[in-house]
């Protein structure tokens, strides 16, 4: 018997290797050039009379850290999503978890509650929102068993928070506006370095819960019953998959503002590439490949920034809309 | 081995249901090796009494006991490793291999990583040997037949190790030459592994012909009636279906 034993790790030294390379170049992208040896310099011997090691430390670094943990976590909340859902056009985006982020930072910057007025209060206002949400959905999950009607359910509070946003920008006051719309554009530079530790601890915890959930991930896709027949606790599985999709796509949220596509397309890109089922495999590459895609996002907006000013949201819908129309007319 | 004890099976009372019960069990015992059919017409409750024996609805009263121990003292992971469970339809899985479907019946056993000891492996190919499984070993669960991934799904619950197997309608998505060798193949197994097969089926000729014994759900009496090899199955058909 040939039981043919893939190498994966392989793989997924390549993707990181290519991250790397795309990251060092990104560091080296901005309104003027820097070279190798400041980049280093500003990130780990920092020199702040050196303009280009101030940038480096103020901006560059921040801005690319910010976009490999974006990717990585929003593509993981999008494979979490996915297997719990068994439906691969399943994600953060869809079960309407950006959406309370959404609503919360519209009413936080538009309406006459001040109570969230600075850029922190932002991030608390998403923060707030995206949990708000995944527990309205964890709410509805325990009267709702079936798993299509818990999806339509996020659809449907999608569009419910969305039209209340609708709702606060006809009445909104012009300069506010634009502050809510420059946020739900999408950017990676409203990371300051030491803010960076933040993110990354609360994207570090959402990671390692996910991988406490491998082994459940893998049966949940024969089905809830098959797998709560193998031993595994299928509602309070379904309690923590949802609590670390919150977590990751809150934070994100917060951060950068809503992000769409990642999370529903790098999943079933992985899935693709490494053909196999194993959660351990598939949250190593998915988070690789997050990263990859928002921190080639990000290199497209450096170089484009000389003729056009592309925001982050409408980069990711417009590659990402043409390969989920593909994954459809190819899976259904 | 598998015990019932005054058992009535049917749905409790919830806020938008009536309780309803379906039917009793006095008592019966059911013992290691042996392979039976419960029989009865559409709605009976065939797959009510398996979701009760599994665990998943509670009976309306009595005792189901798994060696003489009442099942309600079982926690999760020891019900898996005393009882497994075949749904009559798996659709398969985009790149979950034969190899890897059988390896997730070892799950109630391997660590929370869900990585193979050796003494795993040496289980999973022992199954994949038994079933003749051997060739399509890194086959796609989605590019099988249905008859090939029934027996695959039939070696993911052999690889449970569990002493009790239950199959809801089986051959219910075969065709008739795989509904013989999936009943074979589970005849074989019962004497074999010394395992105790429970399956569901309106297969009755063929339940008949293979099954050790026949459980039927008799809807005017609203029992369970046991009958063993060799069967009438004249008077059998004449008490449950007319």
């Amino acid at each position: 018997m040939n039981v043919v034993k893939r190498n994966y790790w392989s793989t997924s030294a390549i993707l990181f290797a290519l991250l790397m390379g795309l990251v060092l170049f990104d560091l080296t992208l901005g309104s003027f050039a820097i070279g190798f040896s400041d980049i280093f310099n500003g990130i780990f011997n920092y020199d702040s009379t050196s303009t280009a090691e101030l940038t480096v430390r103020v901006f560059r670094f921040p801005r690319v850290m910010t976009a490999v943990l974006a990717g990585g976590a929003l593509s993981i909340a999008g494979l979490l999503m996915q297997t719990l859902f068994q439906n691969p056009l399943a994600g953060p985006y869809v079960l309407g978890i950006n959406s309370g982020s959404s609503l919360l930072v519209a009413i936080s910057t538009m309406s006459s509650f001040y109570v969230f007025g600075s850029d922190l209060g932002i991030v608390a206002a998403a923060m707030i929102g995206a949990f708000g949400a995944g527990f309205f959905i964890l709410f509805c999950s325990i009267y709702v068993k079936n798993k299509v009607s818990l999806l339509l359910i996020g659809i449907m509070f999608g569009s419910f928070a969305g039209a209340l946003v609708s709702v606060i920008q006809a009445y909104a006051d012009p300069n506010n506006l634009k502050t809510f719309m420059l946020w739900s554009f999408g950017s990676l530079q409203g990371v300051e370095f030491n803010q960076l530790g933040i993110l990354s601890l609360v994207v570090a915890f959402g990671a390692l819960l996910s991988v406490l959930l491998i082994k459940p991930l893998n049966l949940l896709q024969l089905g809830d019953k098959s797998a709560s027949l193998l031993g595994i606790n299928v509602k309070s599985i379904r309690f923590l998959i949802i609590v670390a999709t919150a977590i990751l796509a809150g934070v994100v949220t917060a951060f950068c503002g809503p992000i769409a596509f990642v999370g529903l397309v790098i999943p079933n890109m992985i899935k693709m590439i490494y053909k196999t089922t194993n959660h351990a495999h598939l949250l190593v590459g998915s988070l690789l490949g997050g990263a990859l895609l928002i921190v080639v996002c990000d290199i497209t907006m450096q170089l484009l920034l000389p003729y056009i000013n592309l925001p982050l949201n409408a980069l990711t819908a417009l590659v990402g809309a043409p390969v989920v129309m593909w994954i459809i007319m190819k899976k259904f | 081995m598998l015990a019932f004890q005054d058992l009535h099976i049917g749905f409790r009372k919830t806020k938008r249901k009536q309780e309803k019960a379906l039917f009793s069990a006095e008592n019966l015992t059911f013992n290691a090796g042996e392979f039976v059919a419960v029989i009865g017409p559409n709605g009976s409750g065939k797959t009510t009494l398996f979701n009760t024996v599994l665990g998943q609805q509670e009976p309306l009263s009595g005792i189901i006991k798994i060696n003489n121990k009442s099942w309600t003292d079982f926690n999760r992971i020891d019900k898996a490793k005393h009882l497994s469970f075949v749904p009559s339809k798996f659709n398969g899985v985009d790149h979950l291999t034969v190899y890897d479907l059988v390896a997730m019946g070892r799950a109630p056993y391997t660590n929370m990583l869900n990585q193979l000891t050796n003494e795993d492996q040496l289980v999973v190919e022992q199954v994949l040997k038994q079933l003749g499984l051997s060739k399509f070993v890194n086959q796609d669960t989605i590019n099988l037949s249905d008859g090939e991934r029934q027996i695959a799904m039939i070696g993911k619950a052999l690889a449970q190790e569990s002493e009790i197997m239950i199959l809801d309608e089986p051959t219910a998505f075969l065709d008739y030459n795989n509904r013989r060798k999936v009943l074979q193949l589970l005849k074989e197994i019962a004497v074999h592994n010394n395992q105790m097969i429970f399956i569901s089926s309106h297969d009755l000729e063929l339940c008949f012909e293979y099954c050790s014994r026949v459980v039927a759900i008799d809807t005017k009496s609203n029992k369970l009636l046991n009958f063993n090899a060799p069967f009438d199955r004249k008077t059998i058909i004449e008490k449950v279906f007319q």
